[in-house]
C-alpha cells in the first residue's frame, strides 16, 4: 500500500522514486501510460498516484477520470510542466487532490504525498 | 410594538421618508465635506438622525435605532462645538450611513439581514469621547495565523474582514440557512502556478458549500507574477469554522488562512445580541422571484454549444444554397430550403439569448468608482461632481471584469491629472466645482463607455515636447502631423506626460496598457481634448466576445479571419492596376485610398506564407485601428460569416505551449473542420 508512479519518461520515474524511497515512502508499481494506470491500480490499490499529465494512449487527464470512476476516493497527484495550468485545473476538476511542477523538488513532492498518505 | 403586525401602510411611510432622510443626509456630508456646509448643516444631520433614530424604535428595528442614536450623540458634540469636524468623523460617517443604507434596503426588499453594527457603533462611540483617537486599520493581516486550534474563532473575530459592496449585493441573495464566511488566503511567495491553487483551493471548497466570489474574480488566467496574493474568497456554506480550515489546510504550500463568519446561518441556536434578524412579513414578498441563480459554467457550456450550432448552422444553409442552384426542381431540395430559414432565424434567437443570459449591467463597475472619487479629491483638495450615467448597460461578463482596471486608470488620470485645484480653477474663472461624466450607452453592436471632464485638457505643446524628450519621434516629422494624430501618441508605451509621479496615478503604468486591454476585448479606446474645456476618453466595446462576424480569407494553405468590426473597405485591384495603385517608397510600399497614402501590409508576406504566382487580382482591406488606417494585400476573399472565437490565452505567450505567436489573437472552427486563424490587427499595425 503506497505509491504508484505513472510516467511516460523513465527518467522521471526512477527520480520519483528515488526521492519518495529516501524517504521511507514505499513505491508499489511504476507505468508508463494512462491506460495502463487504471489496470495497476485495480490490482494494486495503491494509496497514492503520482500522475504524469502528458502521456500516450490515454492521457494524464482521461485516466484520472477512469481512476476516479473506479475508485471516487482515489488519491492522485498531477505532474505539469509550467505553462499547462489549465491541464492541471482540468485534472483537479477531474478530481486529482493535488498537483506538483516539474522540475520535481523533492521536499515538495514528499510534502504533498505525506498529506495524503 | 410587535414588529410583526406593522400596518403596512405605517411600514411604506417609515421606509419612503428614512430613506429621504439617510439620503439627505448623505448630501449634506458631502457639503461639509467640501467646506461648503455651515452650522445649518449639521444641525440638518442632527435632526435628520433624530427622527431615523424614534421612528425606528417605534417601529422595533433596534439596530437601525442604535446606529442613529451614536450618530445623533456625535453630532451633538459636534454642534456644541465640543469636537470639530475632520475628515477621520466623516468618513466614519459614511460608513454609518452606509449600514443604514443596507439596513433599508433589506428592509424595503422585506428580507431578512444579518448586520454587525457592535464595531462601527464602538468606533463612533470613540470619536465621540475622543476626536483625537485614530481609526483602527481595516484590515489587519499581520495577526496570528492559525496555529493554534484553540484559540482560532477569537483570531478571527479580531479580524476586520468585511465584504465589499459588490460582495454584499451577491450575498443578500443567499439562502438564509447558510452561513456565510469570508476567507483570506495566503500562499507561499514561491507557490508555482497559484493559479491553479487558487483553482484547488476553490475547487475543494466547492465540496462543502458554495462559493460566491473570489478576488480576484477570474484568478484561473493570471500568471504567477501577477498574482495577487492574498487571494479571497467569499463561501456559504452550512459547515463550522474547523471544517473549512481543514478543507484548505489539506493543501500545501499555504501559509496563512483568516477565516471571518460574515452572516450567520438563521437556522444555528440562539442569537447573538450584536445580530438581529427581522422576518420578512407574508405580504411583502421578494422581488426577484423569477429569476434562479445558475452556475456559469453552465451557461458557458451551452454558449460553447450555441457556438457549434452556429458553425453548422452557416454550412448548412451554404450546402441549402448549393443544392437549390443544382436541382432546383427536386421537391425534397425545395422542402429543405423552405426549413432553412427556420433553422437560421432559431439559431439567431438561440445565441442571442445565451449571449444574454451572460450580460450583466454595468452598474457592478460603476458603482465602484464614486467612493473613489471621492477619496482621490479629497486626497488632492479639488472638487468635483461624480455623475454616472447608464449604469443599466448590459455587457457581456466576461468583458465587464475585464473593464475594472483601464476604468480605474482613466479616472484617476481625470481626476489627478485633468481636474485642477480649487485654487487653479479659481484663477482661470472656471466654476470651482469639476465636474467628471462617465456614462454607457448601446451603439448598433457595441457598448460605449465614455468618460469625460472638464479639467484643462490635453496640452498638445506638452505631449511634443514629451514626445522629442523620449525619442519617440522627430521634431519634423511631429510638423506634419494634425493635432488628432499627436494626441493618440499618449497611447504609447513609455509616454507619460505628468509631470511629477503621484500616489494617485502614474505609478509607470501608462495609458498604452489601457489599450492594450481593452485591444485585448476587441474594443477601441479613443481621446478627445480641448485645452481649458476637458478631456473625453471614449471606449467602444464588442457586446460579446465568443461570437464575430469575421471576413474569411485564404493565403497558401492557410485561412484568415478579419473581424467585421475592424474593416472600412475592401477593394478589388486588377492586374493591370497593381503597379497604378500600389507604390514602393524605399522599403515602404503604400496604397492610394481616397488620395490619402496608406501603409500596405500583406498578409501573406507578415506570416511568411508562400505567396501564389498567378497575381491576376488582388484585394485590398482597408482596415482601421482608431485614428490609423492601414491597407491588407490579400489573395483570395472566401466570404464574410459568424465565427467562434476559440481563445488560444492558454497556450501563447512566454513560457507556454505555443510561444509568442504575434499577430493571431484567436482561433476559429469553420464548419467543415478547418482552422481559421483570426487576425489581431492592433498587434499587426504595432508592427
Amino acid at each position: 500500500m503506497g505509491v504508484l508512479i505513472v510516467d511516460d519518461a523513465a527518467f522521471m520515474r526512477m527520480t520519483i522514486r528515488k526521492m519518495l524511497e529516501k524517504n521511507n515512502i514505499k513505491v508499489v508499481g511504476e507505468t508508463t501510460n494512462g491506460k495502463d494506470a487504471i489496470e495497476k491500480y485495480k490490482i494494486l490499490n495503491p494509496k497514492v498516484v503520482t500522475m504524469d499529465i502528458t502521456m500516450p494512449k490515454l492521457d494524464g487527464v482521461d485516466s484520472i477520470k477512469e481512476i476516479i470512476k473506479i475508485d471516487p476516493k482515489a488519491k492522485i497527484i498531477v505532474c505539469s510542466s509550467r505553462g499547462q495550468e489549465s491541464l492541471v485545473m482540468k485534472a483537479i476538476a477531474c478530481g486529482a487532490k493535488s498537483f506538483i511542477v516539474k522540475p520535481i523538488n523533492e521536499k515538495r513532492l514528499i510534502e504533498e504525498v505525506n498529506k495524503l498518505l | 410594538m410587535d414588529k410583526f403586525n406593522i400596518d403596512e401602510v405605517y411600514y411604506s411611510m417609515f421606509l419612503e421618508e428614512t430613506q429621504e432622510q439617510i439620503e439627505k443626509i448623505e448630501q449634506d456630508l458631502l457639503l461639509l465635506e467640501n467646506g461648503q456646509g455651515d452650522k445649518e448643516t449639521i444641525n440638518d444631520i442632527f435632526r435628520m438622525a433624530h427622527s431615523i433614530k424614534g421612528a425606528s424604535a417605534t417601529m422595533g428595528f433596534e439596530d437601525m435605532e442604535r446606529l442613529s442614536h451614536s450618530l445623533e450623540n456625535l453630532l451633538s458634540k459636534i454642534r456644541d462645538m465640543k469636537i470639530n469636524i475632520n475628515v477621520d468623523i466623516i468618513n466614519t460617517f459614511f460608513k454609518g450611513i452606509d449600514k443604514l443604507k443596507y439596513i433599508h434596503s433589506c428592509l424595503s426588499k422585506g428580507e431578512d439581514y444579518v448586520l454587525d453594527i457592535n464595531e462601527l457603533i464602538e468606533e463612533i462611540n470613540s470619536l465621540t469621547e475622543n476626536s483625537t483617537k485614530t481609526i483602527k486599520n481595516e484590515i489587519e493581516l499581520n495577526g496570528n495565523g492559525m496555529e493554534d486550534e484553540e484559540n482560532n474563532c477569537k483570531d478571527i473575530e479580531n479580524l476586520d474582514i468585511e465584504l465589499s459592496d459588490y460582495e454584499n449585493e451577491l450575498c443578500e441573495d443567499i439562502d438564509l440557512r447558510f452561513n456565510i464566511y469570508k476567507i483570506v488566503i495566503i500562499m507561499n511567495e514561491d507557490t508555482v502556478m497559484k493559479s491553479v491553487k487558487a483553482f484547488l483551493i476553490v475547487n475543494n471548497l466547492l465540496g462543502i458549500g458554495d462559493v460566491i466570489s473570489t478576488d480576484p474574480l477570474n484568478f484561473e488566467k493570471i500568471c504567477d507574477e501577477d498574482f495577487k496574493n492574498p487571494f479571497k474568497i467569499v463561501i456559504a456554506t452550512e459547515k463550522s469554522y474547523e471544517e473549512i480550515y481543514k478543507n484548505i489546510n489539506s493543501i500545501s504550500e499555504i501559509k496563512r488562512i483568516f477565516i471571518k463568519k460574515v452572516r450567520k446561518s438563521k437556522k444555528q441556536g440562539s442569537t447573538p445580541k450584536n445580530v438581529k434578524i427581522i422576518s420578512s412579513k407574508d405580504n411583502f414578498k421578494r422581488k426577484d422571484i423569477s429569476t434562479i441563480r445558475i452556475d456559469v459554467n453552465k451557461i458557458d457550456k451551452l454558449l460553447n454549444l450555441v457556438g457549434e450550432f452556429i458553425i453548422h448552422k452557416e454550412n448548412l444553409i451554404q450546402i441549402g444554397d448549393e443544392l437549390k442552384r443544382k436541382y432546383k426542381t427536386d421537391p425534397l431540395v425545395k422542402k429543405l430550403v423552405s426549413i432553412l430559414p427556420n433553422i437560421n432565424y432559431i439559431g439567431t434567437e438561440l445565441q442571442e439569448t445565451v449571449m444574454s443570459a451572460r450580460m450583466l449591467p454595468l452598474d457592478s463597475v460603476f458603482n465602484r468608482f464614486p467612493r473613489m472619487v471621492r477619496n482621490l479629491a479629497q486626497k488632492s483638495n479639488k472638487d468635483i461632481d461624480f455623475i454616472i450615467e447608464g449604469k443599466e448597460t448590459e455587457i457581456d461578463r466576461g468583458i465587464i471584469e475585464e473593464l475594472v482596471d483601464p476604468l480605474t486608470h482613466i479616472i484617476r488620470n481625470a481626476v489627478d491629472h485633468g481636474i485642477e485645484t480649487k485654487e487653479e480653477r479659481r484663477r482661470k474663472n472656471k466654476e470651482e466645482r469639476a465636474r467628471i461624466i462617465l456614462s454607457a450607452r448601446h451603439e448598433e453592436n457595441n457598448v460605449v463607455i465614455e468618460i469625460e471632464d472638464n479639467g484643462k485638457g490635453i496640452s498638445i505643446e506638452d505631449i511634443k515636447k514629451k514626445i522629442i524628450e523620449k525619442n519617440l519621434a522627430e521634431e519634423e516629422e511631429l510638423q506634419a502631423l494634425s493635432e488628432k494624430e499627436i494626441i493618440q501618441y499618449i497611447f504609447e508605451p513609455g509616454f507619460s506626460t505628468a509631470k511629477e509621479i503621484t500616489d494617485i496615478s502614474g505609478r509607470g503604468v501608462g495609458l498604452d496598457v489601457v489599450k492594450e486591454n481593452i485591444g485585448k476585448l476587441s474594443g477601441i479606446v479613443e481621446v478627445k481634448s480641448q485645452k481649458e474645456k476637458g478631456t473625453k476618453f471614449i471606449i467602444k466595446l464588442p457586446l460579446t466576445l465568443a461570437i464575430i462576424q469575421a471576413l474569411l480569407i485564404k493565403e497558401g494553405n492557410y485561412i484568415f479571419a478579419i473581424p467585421i468590426s475592424s474593416i472600412i473597405e475592401t477593394i478589388r485591384v486588377k492586374e493591370n492596376e497593381i503597379k497604378e495603385k500600389i507604390h514602393r517608397i524605399g522599403d515602404l510600399e503604400v496604397f492610394d485610398w481616397r488620395n490619402q497614402a496608406i501603409t500596405v501590409i500583406s498578409i501573406a508576406k507578415y506570416f511568411e506564407i508562400e505567396e501564389e504566382m498567378e497575381n491576376k487580382k488582388l484585394f485590398v482591406i482597408v482596415v482601421g485601428h482608431s485614428e490609423k488606417r492601414f491597407a491588407f494585400i490579400v489573395n483570395r476573399l472566401l466570404g464574410e460569416q459568424e465565427i467562434v472565437i476559440k481563445s488560444m490565452g492558454a497556450f501563447i505567450g512566454k513560457d507556454k505551449l505555443l510561444g509568442n505567436i504575434k499577430g493571431i489573437s484567436g482561433v476559429s472552427i469553420l464548419g467543415d473542420g478547418t482552422f481559421a486563424h483570426i487576425v489581431d490587427i492592433a498587434s499587426i499595425i504595432r508592427g
